[in-house]
Parts: C-alpha cells; sequence; structure tokens
C-alpha cells in the first residue's frame, strides 16, 4: 500500500502526466484546426473519454492516449499527496507547497466552472427589456400550452439531459412524460444537424416522413452553434410531426380542445432580474475596425433601478452572474440602422478563482525564486571573497 | 585544434553574415536607366519626411506613410537606378513618393514593382526574364486592363466565398498595388494642368483659350455657383462654355481624391480630406469658408511647380554640379509652408506624437543596434575567445559587454519611443514581441554573465540581438504594414497589456535563452570546447536549469493573468485558444523538466536536451500558433512564414539527435547534475 502511494505522490508519476497534458494539449490545438474547437474538446476534454485516438492531417493515428480529463485528474491527485501531504514541509519548501496549493486550487475552479457554469447570451436593442439569456450549445424541447388568443400559459420543457438520451437512442427513441402534461411524447431519430425536405421515389430522409416531408441528416458543421437539430417526435395521442430548431413557427397540437405548441429550441434561462438597454455606442476607426463599443443599462431588480455601464474588459458582475460586452449586429449595418448589442452571460461560482489562485500561486513561486537566487549570490560572493 | 577550427568557422559564419546584410542594403539589382533624372537634395527629403499624414487609423508623418508604401510596392526601403550618364542614384521612401507624386515621367520608369512569381505576369501578357523581378510602370502599362480585369474576376471570386490559389492572390495583390501607385500619379493633376477657358462665343476672333491655375479657378467658385443656381432656378440649363470647365475641374477632383496627400479640415472632430474633396467641397459650397482649402490647394500648387518644372529641371541637371539649386530652396519653402500650416491645425498631442515619431524614423535605433551594436560586439567576442585568459582577451570581452550593452540600450530606447508614440505598453503586436523577446534574451544573457562571469552567457548577448532584430527587420519588409497603428478595441486596456503582454513574452525570452544555453552545452561538449571540465559544465547547468525556472515563473503567472484577463472581456477563463494552449505547453514542459529532475529522470545531458526542446515549444507558441489559420489569425503569404518555422522545428530536431548521440556515446563519463 505505501509502495502505491508513494508511486501515486512521486515525480515519476508527476512527470509522465505533465508531458502527457503536454502532448493531448498539443495534438487538440492541431485538431481544432480541421475539426473545430467544439468537437474537439467533447473528444480531449471529457470524463466521457477514457483513452483518444489523435488525428493528425484529418488521419487518425493508431496510438491510443488517456483522455486529458483522467490525466488531469491523476495529476491533481498526484499533487495533492506528493506536493502537498508528503512533502517534507519547511522555510526552503514552503514556496513551492504554496504553489501547489495555488495551481491546486485553480484546477478545482476549472473543475467547478465545467460542472457548474452556465453561459449564454442576451441580444437586446436599444430600448429592449429581457431576463432570459440563450444557451449556445444546449436545446431543449419546450410545449406551451396555449390560450384562446394563441399566447402561453403555461410551459413545459423537455431539457437537453433528456434530448441527449433521446439522441442515444437513434432510430429506437425514448418515451418522454410530463407531469403537467396530459399526453406522452415518443421522440426519435435525433438529428444534430439536419433539414426538412420533401421526400422522392429516391431520397426517403432520415426520419419517417410526415406530410411526405421528411429530416434530411446533414454533415456536422464544425462551428457547432450553426448546426440544426431536428427530431421525429410521435405523440400518444396518434399525432406525429417534425421538430425542427429552424423551423419558424411551432408546431402546434389540438388535444382535448386545447393547443399546444412544440418548439425545439435552444435552451433558454431566466434571471432574477431585468436587464434594458438604454444607450449602445458603436466606435470605429477610419478603417472600419472597432475602437470601441459600450452598452449603457439599466439593472431593474423588484422595482429597484440600477445604471450600469458595461464595456470591452469592463463587465458587470451582479448577483453570481457576469454581463460581457460580447459583440453587435447587424454585422454590415448600415450607417444609421439601429444596431443591437450582444451580452455573454455567465453563471459561475468559481468566476473569480483563478485571481486567488495565481496571487496564492505567484508568492509561492517568486519567494521560492527570490530564495534560491539570494542563495546562489551568496555562495557566489562567499566564493569569491574566498578566492 | 577543435577551438581553431570552430574559430574559422565562426568567422566564415560572421563574414557570411555581413555580406548577407550587406546585400540586402545595396541589393546589385541590374540598374535601369531614368532619363534626365535630378535627384531630391537632402534638405527636400527631410522637410518632407515631417509632412503629417492621415492615413490608416492615425496621423503619421510623410516618412512612415512613404516607407510603408514602398514595402508594400518594392518590397525594400531603397530604388536603385541610374541615368543615362551612367550616374547612379538610390532613392529612399520619401524621394520614391515625391517622384511618384510630382514627377511621374521618371518615377513610371523606375523599377518600383515586385513581382514574386513570374507567372501572374505571364498570364496578362508582359514578358519576364526571372521568377522574382521588379518591373516599372511603364512595362506593366499594356497589360494593366487585363490585370485589373483578372483582379476583379478573383475578387468577386473571393466574395462568393471561394478559396483563391497562391498565385490569384498575387495577382489580386498586385493589382492593388498598381492602383495604389496610379492614385499617386494622378493626385497632383490639378496642379499640373490646372483649367482651361475655352473661348466665349461672341468674343473678339482673336481671343484664345486662357491656361488659370485650378486655385484661382476655385477663388470664382462663389460667383460660378450663384451662376448655376440662378439657371436651375429659372429652369435653364447651364451655360454651354461652362460644362467643359466643370469637366475639367471635376476630373481633378477624382483624380486627387484618394492619395496620401490630405488637407486639415481644420476642427478637432472634422475628418482631414483629400485635396479632390477639398476642390468638390468648394464648388459645392458646403464650407461656409472656402478661404483655408483654397490656400492649401494654392500651396501644393506652389509645390508642384517649384519642384516639377520640367524647364528648371533640365537647366539645373546642365549646370549643377552639388549646389542648392533655385528649385531646391523654392521646394523647399514650399513644402515648409505646406507642411507648417498643416501642423498648425494639429492637436497638441498629435503635434508631440508627430515630432516623436520623426525623430524615432530618424534614428533607427533597431538598424542601428544590430550594425553599430551587436555587430562589432560578435566581432569582438570572436576575438576574446581567440586568447581569453590574455589581456588582449580580456579587453575584447569588455568590449563585448560594452556594445551589447548599447544594443540592448538601443533595443530598449526604441521601444520606450514606440510605446510613448502609441500611447500603451511596448508590445501590442507580433512586431513588437520580437523586439521585446530581443531585449529580453539580451538582458538575459547578460546579467547571467555578471552572475557567472564566465564569457559564455556573454557569447551569447550579442548573437542572438543580432539574429533576433535581423528577424523583426525581414518580418517587417514582409509584412509592409504599418506597425504602430492602434489597437483593437478588445485589446485596449493599458493594464492588461502592462500585466499580461510583457509578462507571457518575457517568458518566451525565457525560454529562448534556455535552448540557448541547451545548445551551447550540447556543442561544447560535441566539441570538446568544455575541455572536460566539470565545473564549466555544472556552470552551464546551471545557466540553464535557472532559464527554465525563470521560463516557469513568467510563463505560469503570465499565461493564469492572461485567463483572467480573458475572463473579463470575453467571459471565460480558458477557451483552448491555440495561443492559450501554446502558453499552457510551455508551462507544462518546464515543469516537466523540473520535476524529471527532481525524480531522477533528467541528469545533466537530460535538462540540457530536454532545454533544446523548450526552443520548439516557445516558438510553436510564439509563431506556430498564429499561422494555424483559426480565429482571427490568418494571414495570407503565411507560406514563407511556416517554412521558417518548420526549418527550426527540423535544426532542432537535428541539435537534438547529435545530442542525444553525444549523450549515449560519453554515458560512461557523466556525471549527475549538482544539487
Amino acid at each position: 500500500m505505501k509502495k502505491f502511494v508513494d508511486f501515486l505522490a512521486g515525480f515519476k508519476l508527476a512527470s509522465t502526466l505533465l508531458l502527457l497534458l503536454l502532448v493531448l494539449t498539443w495534438l487538440a490545438t492541431l485538431e481544432q484546426v480541421d475539426y473545430g474547437l467544439y468537437p474537439t474538446l467533447q473528444k480531449y476534454f471529457t470524463w466521457k473519454n477514457f483513452y483518444v485516438l489523435p488525428h493528425i492531417n484529418e488521419k487518425t493515428v493508431w496510438i491510443p492516449l488517456p483522455g486529458a480529463n483522467w490525466v488531469a485528474g491523476l495529476l491533481f491527485i498526484n499533487m495533492f499527496l506528493g506536493g502537498l501531504l508528503k512533502i517534507r514541509k519547511n522555510w526552503r519548501k514552503s514556496g513551492i507547497v504554496l504553489s501547489h496549493f495555488g495551481i491546486l486550487f485553480l484546477l478545482v475552479s476549472g473543475g467547478v466552472s465545467q460542472l457548474w457554469e452556465k453561459r449564454g447570451n442576451m441580444a437586446l436593442y436599444e430600448g429592449e427589456t429581457s431576463n432570459f439569456a440563450q444557451a449556445y450549445h444546449d436545446h431543449s424541447l419546450e410545449i406551451s400550452e396555449l390560450d384562446e388568443n394563441g399566447l402561453p400559459v403555461k410551459v413545459s420543457v423537455i431539457p437537453m439531459n433528456i434530448l441527449a438520451q433521446v439522441q442515444k437512442a437513434a432510430e429506437e427513441g425514448r418515451t418522454v412524460k410530463h407531469a403537467d402534461l396530459p399526453f406522452s411524447l415518443h421522440l426519435s431519430h435525433y438529428l444534430k444537424n439536419c433539414r426538412p425536405r420533401r421526400v422522392g421515389p429516391i431520397a426517403a430522409g432520415d426520419t419517417p416522413s410526415v406530410d411526405g416531408y421528411a429530416l434530411f441528416k446533414m454533415p456536422n458543421q464544425v462551428a457547432d452553434e450553426t448546426n440544426l437539430n431536428g427530431c421525429y417526435l410521435k405523440v400518444s395521442t396518434g399525432a406525429e410531426a417534425l421538430l425542427f430548431t429552424g423551423a419558424f413557427t411551432p408546431y402546434v397540437l389540438e388535444h382535448e380542445g386545447k393547443n399546444y405548441a412544440f418548439s425545439l429550441r435552444k435552451a433558454i434561462w431566466k434571471m432574477p432580474f431585468k436587464v434594458t438597454l438604454d444607450d449602445f455606442n458603436v466606435e470605429f476607426f477610419p478603417s472600419r475596425r472597432p475602437k470601441k463599443f459600450e452598452s449603457y443599462i439599466t439593472r431593474n431588480e423588484e422595482g429597484a433601478d440600477e445604471k450600469v455601464k458595461i464595456y470591452m474588459n469592463h463587465p458587470m458582475r451582479y448577483q453570481g452572474y457576469t454581463f460581457f460586452q460580447a459583440s453587435w449586429g447587424p454585422p454590415e449595418g448600415e450607417p444609421d440602422r439601429p444596431l443591437y448589442s450582444v451580452f455573454e452571460v455567465v453563471k459561475n461560482p468559481a468566476d473569480q478563482w483563478p485571481l486567488y489562485s495565481l496571487i496564492i500561486t505567484s508568492i509561492g513561486l517568486i519567494g521560492h525564486f527570490v530564495f534560491s537566487l539570494g542563495k546562489y549570490i551568496s555562495k557566489e560572493t562567499r566564493k569569491a571573497s574566498n578566492a | 585544434m577543435r577551438k581553431k577550427y570552430l574559430l574559422a568557422l565562426l568567422i566564415l559564419l560572421l563574414v557570411g553574415l555581413v555580406s548577407w546584410a550587406g546585400r540586402i542594403v545595396y541589393s546589385g539589382k541590374e540598374k535601369p536607366v531614368v532619363k534626365d533624372y535630378v535627384s531630391w537634395s537632402e534638405d527636400v527629403i527631410k522637410e518632407a519626411s515631417g509632412i503629417p499624414v492621415k492615413n490608416g487609423d492615425r496621423i503619421k508623418p510623410l516618412s512612415t506613410y512613404a516607407k510603408v508604401l514602398m514595402l508594400q510596392l518594392h518590397g525594400d526601403h531603397f530604388l536603385s537606378f541610374q541615368d543615362e550618364d551612367g550616374k547612379s542614384y538610390r532613392v529612399g521612401p520619401e524621394g520614391f513618393l515625391l517622384d511618384a507624386l510630382l514627377r511621374p515621367q521618371y518615377s513610371k520608369e523606375m523599377k518600383i514593382f515586385q513581382v514574386e512569381n513570374a507567372e501572374i505576369l505571364t498570364a496578362v501578357g508582359v514578358e519576364t526574364k526571372k521568377a522574382s523581378d521588379h518591373y516599372s510602370y511603364n512595362t506593366l502599362s499594356p497589360a494593366i486592363p487585363q490585370l485589373f480585369k483578372l483582379a476583379s474576376e478573383y475578387e468577386e471570386e473571393k466574395k462568393a466565398g471561394g478559396e483563391l490559389e497562391i498565385t490569384e492572390s498575387q495577382t489580386l495583390s498586385l493589382a492593388r498595388n498598381v492602383r495604389d501607385y496610379q492614385l499617386l500619379l494622378t493626385y497632383f493633376n490639378f496642379a499640373r494642368a490646372g483649367v482651361v477657358l475655352p473661348v466665349i462665343p461672341g468674343s473678339a476672333p482673336d481671343a484664345k483659350p486662357k491656361f488659370v491655375p485650378t486655385s484661382t479657378f476655385m477663388s470664382a467658385a462663389g460667383e460660378i455657383h450663384k451662376v448655376i443656381s440662378a439657371h436651375n432656378k429659372d429652369g435653364k440649363e447651364i451655360p454651354s462654355h461652362l460644362v467643359p470647365i466643370l469637366e475639367q475641374v471635376l476630373n481633378h477632383a477624382n483624380d486627387a481624391k484618394y492619395g496620401p496627400v490630405l488637407l486639415n479640415n481644420r476642427g478637432a472632430d472634422k475628418p482631414w480630406r483629400s485635396a479632390g474633396d477639398g476642390i468638390i467641397s468648394v464648388f459645392q459650397a458646403t464650407d461656409p469658408d472656402p478661404g483655408p482649402t483654397i490656400k492649401d490647394i494654392l500651396a501644393l500648387e506652389g509645390l508642384y511647380n517649384a519642384a516639377a518644372d520640367k524647364k528648371i529641371i533640365q537647366e539645373e541637371k546642365k549646370s549643377r554640379f552639388g549646389k542648392k539649386t533655385v528649385r531646391d530652396v523654392q521646394t523647399l519653402s514650399s513644402i515648409g509652408t505646406f507642411k507648417a500650416d498643416l501642423q498648425e491645425n494639429l492637436q497638441i498631442q498629435e503635434r508631440k506624437d508627430l515630432r516623436r515619431e520623426i525623430s524615432y524614423n530618424k534614428a533607427n535605433w533597431f538598424f542601428n543596434a544590430i550594425f553599430l551594436c551587436f555587430l562589432p560586439a560578435m566581432v569582438l567576442v570572436i576575438l576574446s575567445w581567440l586568447n581569453p585568459t590574455s589581456m588582449f582577451g580580456r579587453w575584447m570581452g569588455w568590449g563585448t559587454a560594452l556594445f551589447s550593452t548599447l544594443g540592448l540600450l538601443f533595443t530598449i530606447i526604441g521601444l520606450t519611443q514606440r510605446s510613448l508614440i502609441m500611447h500603451r505598453p511596448p508590445v501590442g503586436n507580433l512586431y513588437d514581441t520580437i523586439i521585446f523577446i530581443a531585449a529580453g534574451v539580451v538582458l538575459i544573457a547578460l546579467l547571467t554573465e555578471l552572475l557567472t562571469r564566465r564569457k559564455l552567457a556573454l557569447g551569447v548577448a550579442p548573437f542572438v540581438g543580432f539574429f533576433l532584430l535581423v528577424l523583426s527587420w525581414i518580418y517587417e519588409r514582409e509584412e509592409a504594414v504599418d506597425n504602430l497603428e492602434p489597437l483593437i478595441a478588445v485589446l485596449r486596456s493599458n493594464f492588461w497589456l502592462t500585466v499580461h503582454v510583457p509578462t507571457i513574452t518575457f517568458g518566451y525570452a525565457a525560454g529562448l535563452a534556455a535552448w540557448l544555453f541547451g545548445c551551447v552545452y550540447v556543442f561544447a561538449r560535441v566539441l570538446g570546447l568544455d575541455k572536460e571540465d566539470p565545473t564549466l559544465r555544472r556552470l552551464i547547468s546551471r545557466m540553464t536549469y535557472g532559464s527554465i525556472c525563470f521560463t516557469l515563473l513568467l510563463s505560469l503567472i503570465g499565461t493564469v493573468l492572461g485567463g483572467i484577463w480573458a475572463n473579463d472581456s470575453w467571459g471565460r477563463f480558458w477557451g483552448w485558444d491555440p495561443k492559450e494552449n501554446g502558453a499552457l505547453m510551455i508551462v507544462l514542459w518546464t515543469l516537466f523538466i523540473l520535476h524529471a529532475r527532481l525524480g531522477g529522470i533528467l541528469k545533466e545531458w537530460g535538462i540540457h536536451l530536454a532545454a533544446i526542446v523548450t526552443g520548439p515549444i516557445v516558438v510553436f507558441s510564439w509563431w506556430h500558433t498564429n499561422l494555424l489559420g483559426v480565429g482571427l489569425h490568418s494571414y495570407g503569404f503565411s507560406d514563407s512564414k511556416m517554412d521558417a518555422v518548420n526549418l527550426f522545428y527540423l535544426v532542432n530536431l537535428l541539435i537534438l539527435a547529435i545530442g542525444v548521440m553525444a549523450a549515449i556515446l560519453q554515458s560512461g563519463k557523466k556525471r549527475p547534475l549538482d544539487n
């Protein structure tokens, strides 16, 4: 047992893991050129993959490498045991211990971010107000019960983890029941990127056809945000439909005198406060390069207003949410056309942890460095004065 | 014995470098003949270099503008040719620009256009001799319509989302260069041609068409405007004799619509405008007071008349023996008048920046650091190695230290001046990084020498300073852009530019220092220069190890700082962007070295071989990630840069292979690293 712990805490394991992490980072950097950032991250940096087969110039290299998350996890244990618990604790080593602690804390904050961070965006024209942010990648199926005017009364959401199971179940699909709905749904043939088209004698489509139309699979886009998801829906009432994120209008089902609108869309989440864009300024250089862009907003929470300016490098942090000035549009806007401002909205409990980690690590490293250098210089001076 | 071979090799290398540098400065191109050419006097060049020009996103001295334009068109800072009598001329950026603007008859004969691929010229019917060559405007002239036709086709293709082949994008850039040059040729047409007033019907039979300068005609713009409005009001057509005159003016205005010589629109918030826009504004009566614009046009006409009068030039040519001529004096004073007027209307800060940039351009710090400091230091250090312990050797050593420090000082002054001109910390673009890293590595080497005093680190300093500054020089020529332009929104944060960028860049410098010391060790061992001296070996090991620690410290702090900045600007600490990954790789690699050393995996040889790997990793992070074409970092013509990066990898692989072999062969004599 002791031998095993020694191995786990040892320098040899540390060196191997650091080297592996380096190689994985390097390969992932090269691979994102061909496959895009998001798919590459999904391959290298998830707990799902115990091992990866790297691709170089779009060719598979048949050398399995451990998944980066597992390497980092093991390195964490190694650092914790070797760099924090087992390391000899004296003044000379205090800087090293401190910097190990700082890095461990950084890794923890990375883990916390990966598990609990929510990220989306909010686009507002001047004068508009919103308290919703839209996710970049995650989808959800929203079923809204409508009143006689066609306005939603109650919204039921099938969240993304269920949709992921549907996707995994492929043509089998899976049945979903929601407590608020008087019917059950069977979802199948979930496609990551697809387009609806008319079914012909040769082209049968990749889902069962509905009213002569089916969804046709498209190659997955490198930029994941541009993929349009779709799936086949069969309701327990017998009705069937194709759901598609690119659809202009939702599919409406009539059941027992009530209307239900189904829309497959990017997941949205609600915030505890409202944001109104009062004023948005963009300044360009003569060459049309952006010089600065800044949004003046009013944050409204339970009737209390607060004016805030959000601009590049100066986000608004409030109630665990952080609002960043991300971009604006439309991209080729004519001079007088109204512009909208896009905020990136992030909720991350570990938001400021890297800063604390940096302070700890820097104190440790600089302390150790100055100490060692000082020792070396004093040794040299002693040598010189002896000579 | 081995030492003599090595020194011979080093001297050979030095001679090679000097002759190569000389070839760049005095390139022995076949000199074309420009008939009747008379050069600008030095005073004129000096005076013109400070004319404020609004170009790109800032106000800059004409010298900066001319230099960038010349690099873009010609690929070099100088043009060489001779006149019909065989007298040689070498024209710099300012002279090149003045000729194109004021004396196109000469400029069109000069071999201005650099064409790196003869294919694109044969495609439009121009005869070529060499694959890469220079051509005059007159040579290209017959093929220009065809060139523009092809270029617009490619442009369409590019707009439609198609990817262009390398020859196609080269054709596009040549067409762009020709177009930019044509804007210079026609710019002064308003001064060259003036306005010809036709004979008004019904005037005396012997009346002749009359010539008036454009500015004179502009003074009458108010009256003309009144006549036209009166006619318009009555529903009558414009008097027929006015039509051809207005056409001439309109043509002049169009010819001078784009181009570098801009008139200050007098007022902080008003955009500067070209002479063409100025002329139009007077005729459209959009300015409440046309007086200043007319004055500017008059000043430019005066400049043209003084500088470009063919008769004066010819007389001068016959009589001139190196003395100041009437033309010189007149040109000088008219440039002075025009410049003074422009400068007067600048903001105080703009005027300060302009003056600073003029002095920065004149001082040429980096060029002088290369040739006046690092090059002599290289010679001195080689001399000092011939007999290191003798008095002579010691003196040479001191000389090396002096010249290297001087080179470092020049580099730092240059960087500081750039910082002051741009109102931001010294590193904001790739060009800045090269200079900063040059200064960084030289500084580290000199400090290491101060601690060790074995003339090892001292020997590294001038070589690395020389090499990196030459690299920055080549980069500047290849890119041909103004690298003092202001930064885009996300980078406009002086706090982060001060804290994150220099730290990470200095980390690169430390990594390169570690790489160099590793190389020094391998060569010292392989060539037996260390004379089996264990203290010397231990010293190099300490230098390498220290640099690796320093690299880790800077890269780690710099990378985390970058993450915190990214978290403030984009809302994510880490995005696996190639540049971020590159920095992380440096951190991981140095951590690997330190831990592997403690774990007994790497010993003396191992540490140095690993230090050599640091070089390619730094270069991957510094250059390669920008060439991947992911994100916003895709540049045109990146092939030559990628080739250079690959060459660097290859050379390092070779050094590494030599090192590994030597390590295996000498493993019997291996000593563990002294802790």
